[in-house]
């Protein structure tokens, strides 16, 4: 589901598979995006590139950690990157958070060269890193996502099967556990513009590039302002230090300004 | 000084490890500038999961690292405890010759024996907290 953009059909895609994919609902806050971008990396090179799938004919897989410090750094420090990061699904967003929101401090930015196989996020979910199974990542295709390049993503019924088989690879790793379950993974094959929205409970990573175009993508977490966080061990990956407020309802504000230590 | 291609591969835990607890992007931050001083190419970590006593990430971090290879990690706190664990990764360690570096305690270890000295190490501090602790009680109650 490309095409249009149609709340409805996200909502009901994400409900039924956990995942939905959409163009951003905004183009032209995504056109910012990819600019800042292109701007930033331009910077660094200081030069002009022909396009941000090219990436690669002007950084090797050495510098790609610089060059991708720099344009996250970029992106970061505007002002105004989480209302707009918000406005790529506003409406899918608002639909299955409400308007009590929070929003992942940082914006992340992926860059695949071809052949670089020191950028790999192999298989994982968000939750397995101590992230809130009530989180989900929005993530945004900055240039064509195909093949080799694309990322995998595993629906929820064999994400519950890989999570069942995680003790038994203690010793084997994610990566012999996705090559056994590879039938399984979907490629999101989807060009520049598109987004797909998944919950944090999802198995899904990515592959060595061996296509001839470098793929940029960006990614960040929503979550319902109050909903639970894993408590079971102290790590930073909770309101404040991995979440922070970006929407807070009448009523939210109302409670929290609310007192009752009063003393008689 | 390692050739500029040369990689370092990161392996970072949300877990405590031994006495300390550190944010997952500041052990990121650590390794790679200890990288960066070293002079590797930093391959990105892959972050191990919450369970108590998983290591499938950095089981699968050694098992597709090169022969040779190189991993970091913010200390040695973060290898795994159970027995069975431990052999299974110093028999990879010897039979894909990996080096393992830990940035708090500075060290290199390139062979299962430093990391057996170096975990004797860690049991002599353990008891010398322990015995701290002991002192303490004793002298509460002379």
């Amino acid at each position: 589901m490309i095409a249009g953009y149609a709340m409805e059909d996200a909502v009901h895609a994400f409900a039924e598979k956990r995942y939905a994919i959409f163009p951003a609902q905004d183009p032209s806050v995504f056109a910012q995006f990819q600019s800042a971008i292109r701007q930033s990396a331009e910077a660094y090179l200081g030069r002009p590139i022909d396009a941000l799938d090219v990436l690669h004919h002007y950084v090797t897989p050495a510098e790609i950690n610089k060059i991708r410090l720099k344009i996250y750094n970029d992106l970061n420090k505007r002002k105004d990157w989480k209302i707009a990061y918000y406005a790529l699904a506003t409406d899918t967003l608002k639909s299955l958070f409400g308007p009590d929101v929070s929003i992942q401090i940082k914006l992340n930015l992926s860059i695949q060269i071809p052949e670089d196989e020191s950028s790999m996020l192999l298989l994982h979910t968000d939750t397995l890193s101590g992230q809130s199974p009530f989180e989900c990542v929005l993530w945004t295709a900055v240039t064509d996502a195909f093949d080799s390049n694309a990322m995998y993503i595993f629906d929820e019924k064999s994400s519950k099967k890989l999570y069942q088989q995680l003790p038994s690879y203690q010793h084997k790793g994610m990566q012999q556990l996705f090559e056994d379950n590879r039938d399984n993974a979907q490629f999101i094959n989807v060009p520049a513009g598109a987004c797909v929205l998944f919950s944090s409970t999802l198995f899904h990573g990515n592959r060595v590039n061996c296509t001839d175009k470098t793929r940029i993508s960006l990614n960040c977490r929503f979550k319902s302002l109050f909903s639970p966080e894993y408590a079971a061990i102290p790590h930073e990956r909770v309101t404040g230090t991995f979440y922070e407020p970006l929407f807070l309802s009448p009523v939210t504000k109302i409670g929290l300004e609310y007192d009752d230590a009063i003393a008689f | 000084m390692p050739s500029p291609s040369e990689k370092i591969i990161g392996y970072v835990t949300p877990r405590p490890f031994g006495p300390f607890a550190m944010p997952v992007p500041a052990q990121n931050s650590c390794l790679r500038e200890y990288a960066a001083q070293m002079g590797f190419t930093y391959a990105l970590p892959q972050c191990e999961h919450i369970f108590k006593n998983c290591h499938v990430q950095l089981f699968g971090t050694l098992n597709s690292a090169p022969d040779g290879g190189h991993i970091v990690m913010y200390s040695s706190y973060m290898l795994p405890d159970v027995a069975s664990d431990l052999e299974k990764l110093l028999e990879i360690q010897r039979a894909k010759n990996l080096t393992f570096h830990f940035v708090l305690e500075k060290k290199m270890m390139a062979c299962p024996e430093d990391v057996r000295k170096m975990l004797k190490v860690r049991r002599i501090a353990a008891i010398a907290r322990h015995n701290n602790a002991l002192k303490k009680t004793i002298l509460q109650h002379v």
